[in-house]
């Protein structure tokens, strides 16, 4: 029995390293969400083991890895200057190249024959082994006058097109990826997909200022080389270079023209993978993975840098990724010398699954798994957009409208709002019309009665008392402006027509507009995305920014000889906003009606009231000081670097304040210290 | 003297001294220089006086596991090191006011050692005299095995204006093995168990697994929370052991007393030196940075006063077919019995979690408002439903139950549920139809987390750390930025009153969060308090909890065990350490039969049928986490992770996961784990009454003892082979 047991423990040993562990993935994972923030959903990958000897084999720094079309794993194993051919269960196959035919194998491609093409970086060459470890040909820098003489040519990263092209990206080149023909001598093809430099309004004026050597020593003059690169089955390479844009990654066509917009990336990206599906894969440095679609939506973003845990699935330096064609994740790490496998879980298939028959156009397929992945996440935006399309296929509407708002497609809640308000129209139109026409007929009777019996009386003398009351009277003057804003500034500065108390009382109804404009405007023409409150802010901004721009507005007049009273400008100010008193309601209805294809309406009226806004500002500096048009506009000019000026000052004030409260919460540390703790 | 005389004397001499040493024959096993000192009826211990070195024996094989290194020959590790492994107990000490503590042990420094023998041991009183600390180990064996006591009163420093002591490490090179020179593994209590093998690890790994007990000290640590990783699985049971496979023996080192304040450590080779060792570091006092300034300026200070404990540490033996993990955590789990660890244990029919959200809260114009999850009506609209379709029995909690709800009633500090989901009348009505149907309704109670946002007024009373300042956690939410926690005597204060309350009003359960997983030193009224007194306070109000209601307490540290009627919200898996090779159901085989414990939520699950082959694994419950509404509806609050937790869409799943789990259980009833065999993918399960659970994880079929299963199923064959 002893025996047995003994045997079986063996059995268990041997077998532990496939074991069945459910363990607590060290990262989270994360989707984008409605508004296009990170979301946190289910593990998409599971890290499932580690591997670091291959037979008897370790790796020493590798800085690539491929899958060739035999399925194993090809890593550039630059510290042992040699290629290292492992399956992907991790058990030694061969290894391609030795310490005298490479000095620091930095790239590996494996084409259908199963040659192996190597980036030499050091070796300042490309060279070709056959599938038996013999060398069948060296690529060395090529001897085009086009090529440049200063041009650097290390190979570091490499690529082959179908046609044997070679695509070398060179260790501190930033003309672009070097393509050379296979034909004859290896012609150089020329440079291919460069990055292009970040260009600022600093860079711009530093460019103007400094001299060529200055330049060639800034960083962000000079576009970041390409860090990694891989091909897909139609030709597309795809980059990675460490710059903080989008263009960290780019898929480039034939043309050399990137064709790839991400809209979430990481920077300092290392390794790039793309699998048979199209599906995109990048690692930075630090060991955060990204899966994108193949038109560049965000799927899943997750990964963990290893502080010492020594967790599956953490990472210290990322160089290499490949992504198998079952989505299987294999990860190198050149710190910790080991390929992390990543496996997709339950939900990941499902989501892959989902996506593949969405891609090919089949909606109504789709339709079922994307329900099963929204059962396991209700927040997962791709889901609902995707349920949200099989639905509007099917003319589920009002359904199709919710999975939209979910997913947060702005297009597909606008093409269903836009049916589902075509139905009602037709459905009511014949209604509404009618109950217009009784509606004219009723009042129109009232008014033939009214004129004989005069029953209306009352209250018309009771809407003439309300009207009459000061404060309405006063208030009421503001759209004044809108008929003659002569008068209206004639009338603030010289009949008292206007009080500080009625400019507050704009002001106010002003702020409540515009509060309701921004948070209840309907769904596509939001500007806030839902839940955000910032009551607080709205207010400081309103007020504020209302108050400090009358001040400065005074304090420059009084200098320049404006005849305007600080009252006269504080009243002029808030009745100058009369047009969006009138166009924010307006404006409010039709967001909640209108969808994209009428945004026009939306744009029009905004540019008319900002317009109008602004004129009529114009024209009360002028009117209430008795300026020329010339002297209007420098005052204003004069007012905005006054206003520039006071925020400053505040600033300082605030960091004084700051620094201040430092001082007595470091006194108080040192009181607790001397006196509390230490007696 | 004649010569002759000479010569007879030296011969007595002789006859006595060999007589001394060799006095009990020892066998092959045991090294020269050891003297058994106790016995029990499977094991002999041994003792080396010189460096208080332990040997334990097995009767039945004569194999044998050494604290300390024996042959050293070829090692070059540095005096510190070979120090450490050559010694029975390793001291540490601070000097003036280092950061660093200073290593005192039996071979690099000073010290005399004398003993006292007792019946079944000794007590070894150490003194080591250049620093002028001494104290006592003491040492009894019984028949779980031994247990090694050094009490806090023994402990006498005679220089403490210059050297203190720091901490003590307990025979942590028991079991040990070098480079693969054994076969078996370490136990390490990550999660529910992981082991690491002792085979060469060629250097690989470069970092040991040290982990605190019961979790970081957020007293003494500065945490950083990070929104992307997921932290390590905290210690929640302070065990740690080794088992040599080859030689069918293996221990397990149980703290039972100083859990409060030990770190546990498992080495595996290639880390630091090239043995594997496991063991448990005690820290009585240390010296950390008093800041003076917010930004900075600090300086160094050691703790007012120790930490106020004896450190008892048991390790249980086992040899033959118990020296596996199963058979150790069986030792472990009869121990608990015997010391009434369970004794307060519910005893519920199988069932399973559901937890309700009630109520959360989002931003709005003016303030916050409600979002309702699951009004009170509709979670007895849930419960009926699941009871008609074959759930017979469930434990309900509530959560989010307050008027400013899930994340921002915190903490509970009152019993009057939230007139948005039906007021007190609703609750009660909810509660007796429950009852009715014979579930046991508890509402969620933690007394630990704090809301500044909410209860400005609580701040005052806000845990504070070591060095006075309020601590603090971000939220990653919408609505609210940060939490506190509440000072232990708050806790227990609103705890109390929150207790009465609900008992009053007719509450059955209560489930307990917060306090059940923290343990910390702190500072209150001006003073250092030791994580023994927050202990000391949470044990307190999880016993008056349990005495006055069914207390269901959530990832409950080991403490806290004897006052849980059901423990909930354990861990399924580990944290997937690089060097461990494979996770086991310690935690499990250990609880199995002795209290009902629910495990983690189903719902964040990435792999459903795994994740449900493990609940099967081992016997425990499941528990779902449910609303109404759907769950995009909390996008805009703070529980805006939870992403999938309608009702709709988990209704089958509970249905047939109960009769699943149920039918299993409804053989194993009462029963334990008695082994835990693992053959590739293939898991089988045997329970003490026979029974036996087959399982295969992997995605291919599989074979074992003749049964054969598809991938990713499971197969139960019962007492008679059926």
């Amino acid at each position: 029995m002893k025996k047995l047991l003994l045997v079986l423990l063996l059995v268990t040993l041997a077998f532990s390293s496939f074991s069945p562990a459910y363990a607590l993935t060290p990262y989270r994972t994360f989707t984008l969400g409605v508004n296009g923030e990170l979301v946190e959903t289910q593990t998409a990958y599971d890290p499932v083991r580690t591997m670091t000897r291959f037979g008897d084999e370790s790796l020493k720094t590798p800085s690539d890895l491929r899958m060739g079309p035999d399925g194993n794993l090809y890593i550039a194993d630059t510290g042992n200057k040699r290629i290292l051919v492992v399956t992907t269960m991790g058990e030694y196959v061969k290894e391609i190249g030795d310490k005298k035919t490479l000095k620091s194998p930095k790239g590996v491609f494996v084409n259908e024959n199963l040659d192996v093409y190597v980036a030499d970086e050091n070796g300042r060459k490309v060279i070709v082994f056959d599938k038996d470890g013999n060398v069948i040909r060296e690529y060395e820098r090529p001897t085009h006058p086009l090529f440049g003489d200063k041009a650097p040519y290390k190979p570091n990263k490499i690529v082959l097109d179908k046609r044997g092209n070679l695509y070398i990206a060179s260790t501190g080149s930033t003309n672009g990826i070097i393509q050379i023909s296979p034909v004859g001598d290896g012609e150089f093809l020329g440079y291919y997909g460069a990055n292009v430099s970040s260009v600022n309004i600093l860079t711009k004026l530093k460019k103007m200022v400094f001299s060529a050597e200055q330049l060639s020593t800034m960083a962000g003059i000079v576009p970041s080389s390409v860090k990694n690169l891989t091909i897909d089955e139609k030709g597309m390479v795809y980059t990675v270079s460490q710059s903080n844009d989008a263009s960290t990654l780019r898929r480039l066509n034939v043309a050399g023209k990137d064709t790839l917009v991400p809209d979430w990336f990481y920077d300092m990206n290392t390794a790039v993978a793309v699998n048979s599906a199209g599906s995109i894969f990048t690692a930075n440095a630090n060991g955060y993975i990204m899966e994108y679609t193949s038109e560049g939506d965000t799927l899943f973003v997750f990964g963990a840098f290893d502080y010492g845990d020594q967790r599956i699935g953490t990472f210290k330096s990322v160089t290499g990724i490949v992504a198998a064609d079952d989505y299987t994740l294999y990860v190198l790490d050149e710190v910790l010398n080991s390929i992390q496998v990543l496996r997709p879980t339950e939900f990941t298939d499902l989501v892959h699954e989902a996506f593949t028959l969405f891609q090919e156009g089949k909606y109504a397929q789709s339709k079922e798994p994307w329900t099963k992945v929204l059962r396991m996440n209700s927040l997962f935006t791709y889901a609902s957009t995707g349920l949200g399309e099989a639905l509007y296929r099917e003319d589920n509407f009002e359904e199709a409208l919710t999975a939209f708002r979910n997913g947060g497609s702005l297009q597909g809640y606008s093409d269903s709002f836009w049916e589902i308000r075509g139905d009602w129209l037709h459905k009511h139109l014949g209604g509404i019309l009618i109950g217009i026409a009784i509606l004219v007929v009723v009042l129109k009777i009232l008014q033939i009665i009214n004129k004989k019996t005069g029953f209306l009386k009352p209250l018309t003398k009771a809407k003439k008392a309300f009207f009459g009351l000061k404060p309405i009277r006063q208030f009421n003057w503001c759209f004044m402006m809108l008929k003659n804003p002569y008068d209206c500034n004639y009338g603030i500065k010289h009949e008292r027509r206007a009080s500080c108390f009625s400019a507050f009382a704009v002001m106010a109804v002003f702020f409540i507009l515009f509060v309701v404009n921004k948070y209840f405007s309907g769904f596509l023409f939001r500007s806030v995305p839902e839940g955000y409150y910032e009551l607080l802010n709205d207010f400081l901004i309103v007020f504020a920014v209302y108050m400090m721009l009358v001040i400065c507005l005074y304090l420059v007049c009084t200098i320049k000889e404006g005849e305007a009273t600080f009252k006269d400008l504080l009243i002029g100010s808030a009745y100058s906003l009369a047009p969006m008193l009138i166009a924010l309601p307006i404006q409010l209805a039709l967001t909640n009606v209108l969808t994209f294809n009428e945004q026009f309406f939306i744009t029009v009226l905004k540019v008319v009231s900002l317009g109008w806004t602004g004129i009529l500002i114009v024209l009360m500096i002028m009117y209430l000081n008795d300026f020329t048009f010339a002297k209007t506009i420098k005052i204003i000019l004069w007012t905005m670097i006054t206003v520039l000026i006071a925020a400053a000052l505040l600033f300082v004030v605030y960091v004084l304040i700051s620094q201040l409260v430092d001082f007595v919460s470091s006194i108080y540390g040192e009181v607790v210290y001397r006196f509390v703790k230490n007696r | 003297m004649s010569r002759i005389a000479k010569f007879l004397m030296l011969i007595a001499l002789a006859a006595l001294f060999t007589g001394a040493v060799f006095a009990e024959a020892n066998s092959a096993n045991i090294p020269k220089g050891y003297e058994k000192i106790a016995e029990n009826s499977a094991f002999n211990l041994y003792l080396m006086r010189e460096n208080l070195s332990l040997a334990v024996e097995s009767k039945a094989s004569g194999n044998v596991l050494h604290s300390t290194v024996q042959d050293t020959t070829g090692l070059k590790d540095n005096a510190q090191w070979s120090g450490f492994y050559r010694s029975g107990v390793v001291m540490e000490y601070i000097e003036g006011l280092k950061s660093s503590n200073t290593q005192a042990d039996f071979v690099n420094s000073a010290h005399e050692l004398t003993y006292d023998f007792t019946e079944n041991g000794f007590t070894a009183h150490v003194k080591f005299t250049d620093i002028g600390i001494s104290f006592d180990v003491n040492v009894e064996m019984d028949e779980t095995g031994f247990v090694v006591t050094i009490p806090q009163d023994s402990i006498t420093e005679e220089m403490s204006e210059k050297y203190t002591v720091a901490t003590f490490t307990v025979f942590p090179f028991l079991g040990h093995s070098r480079l693969g020179s054994d076969e078996g593994y370490m136990i390490i209590p990550d999660g529910q168990g992981a082991i690491i093998e002792l085979k060469d690890n060629e250097g690989r790994f470069t970092s040991p697994y040290d982990e605190p007990v019961y979790g970081t000290n957020i007293g003494i640590e500065d945490s950083v929370y990070s929104v992307w990783s997921v932290d390590t699985e905290p210690v929640i049971m302070p065990v740690f052991g080794a088992v040599h496979t080859d030689k069918e023996i293996g221990f397990l080192g149980y703290i039972e007393e100083g859990d409060n304040a030990a770190r546990i450590m498992a080495y595996p080779n290639g880390v630091r030196t090239s043995f594997d060792w496991v063991g448990a570091r005690y820290t009585y006092r240390w010296v950390y940075q008093q800041p003076t300034g917010p930004s900075s300026g600090t300086v160094s200070m050691r703790t007012e006063k120790v930490r106020d404990f004896d450190i008892v540490q048991r390790f249980f033996l086992t040899d033959g077919e118990e020296a596996t993990y199963a058979g150790l955590a069986k030792a472990w789990r009869e121990y608990m019995t015997e010391k009434g660890v369970f004794e307060n244990a519910d005893d519920r029919p199988y069932d399973v979690e559901i937890d309700f959200i009630g109520l959360e809260k989002e931003n709005y114009i003016l303030g916050k408002r409600d979002v309702v999850m699951t009004d009170f009506e509709e979670a007895t609209a849930i419960l009926n439903d699941l009871n008609d379709n074959g759930v017979d029995h469930l434990s309900v909690v509530y959560r989010g139950w307050l008027s400013d709800g899930l994340t921002g009633s915190l903490p509970t500090d009152d019993y009057s549920p939230a007139k948005a989901l039906g007021g007190k009348d609703g609750f009660e009505a909810f509660m007796e139809n429950a009852k009715k149907r014979g579930m046991i309704v508890s509402l969620e109670a933690d007394f630990l987390t704090m809301n500044p946002d909410v209860h400005p007024t609580y701040v005052y009373n806000a845990l504070k750390k070591m060095t006075s300042q309020t601590f603090r956690k971000p939220s990653f939410g919408m609505v609210y930025d940060t939490v506190h926690y509440m000072n232990p005597a708050k806790s227990r204060e609103i705890a109390n009153s929150v207790v009465d309350k609900m008992a009053k009003g007719g509450v059955e359960g209560i489930s307990v969060t917060g306090i059940t997983q923290l343990m910390s030193d702190f500072y209150y009224q001006n003073h250092y308090r030791d994580s023994v007194e927050m202990m000391g306070t949470y044990s307190e109000i999880a016993k008056y909890a349990g005495e006055n209601m069914k207390a269901t307490l959530q990832s409950a540290n080991h403490y806290l065990w004897k006052y849980a009627g059901a423990i909930s919200d354990m861990p399924v898996g580990g944290s997937d350490y690089t060097y461990t090779q494979r996770e086991i159901p310690l935690l499990a085989i250990a609880l199995s039969g002795k209290i009902p414990y629910y495990v983690e939520y189903v719902n964040f699950q990435a792999n459903n049928q795994e994740f449900f082959l493990h609940l099967m694994e081992q016997g425990a419950r499941a528990c779902f986490l449910i609303t109404e509404e759907d769950p995009i509806e909390l996008q805009n609050t703070n529980s805006a992770n939870i992403y999938s937790s309608r009702f709709e869409l988990y209704r089958e799943n509970i249905i047939s996961w109960y009769r699943e789990l149920k039918a299993l259980n409804d053989l194993v009833r009462d029963a334990s784990i008695l082994r835990h065999d693992q053959e590739g993918n293939m898991v089988k399960v045997t329970w003490d009454n026979g029974v036996k659970v087959y399982l295969n994880f992997g995605d291919n079929g599989s074979e074992m003892d003749g049964v054969s299963l598809d991938g990713m199923t499971y197969k139960v064959v019962n007492e008679n082979g059926r």
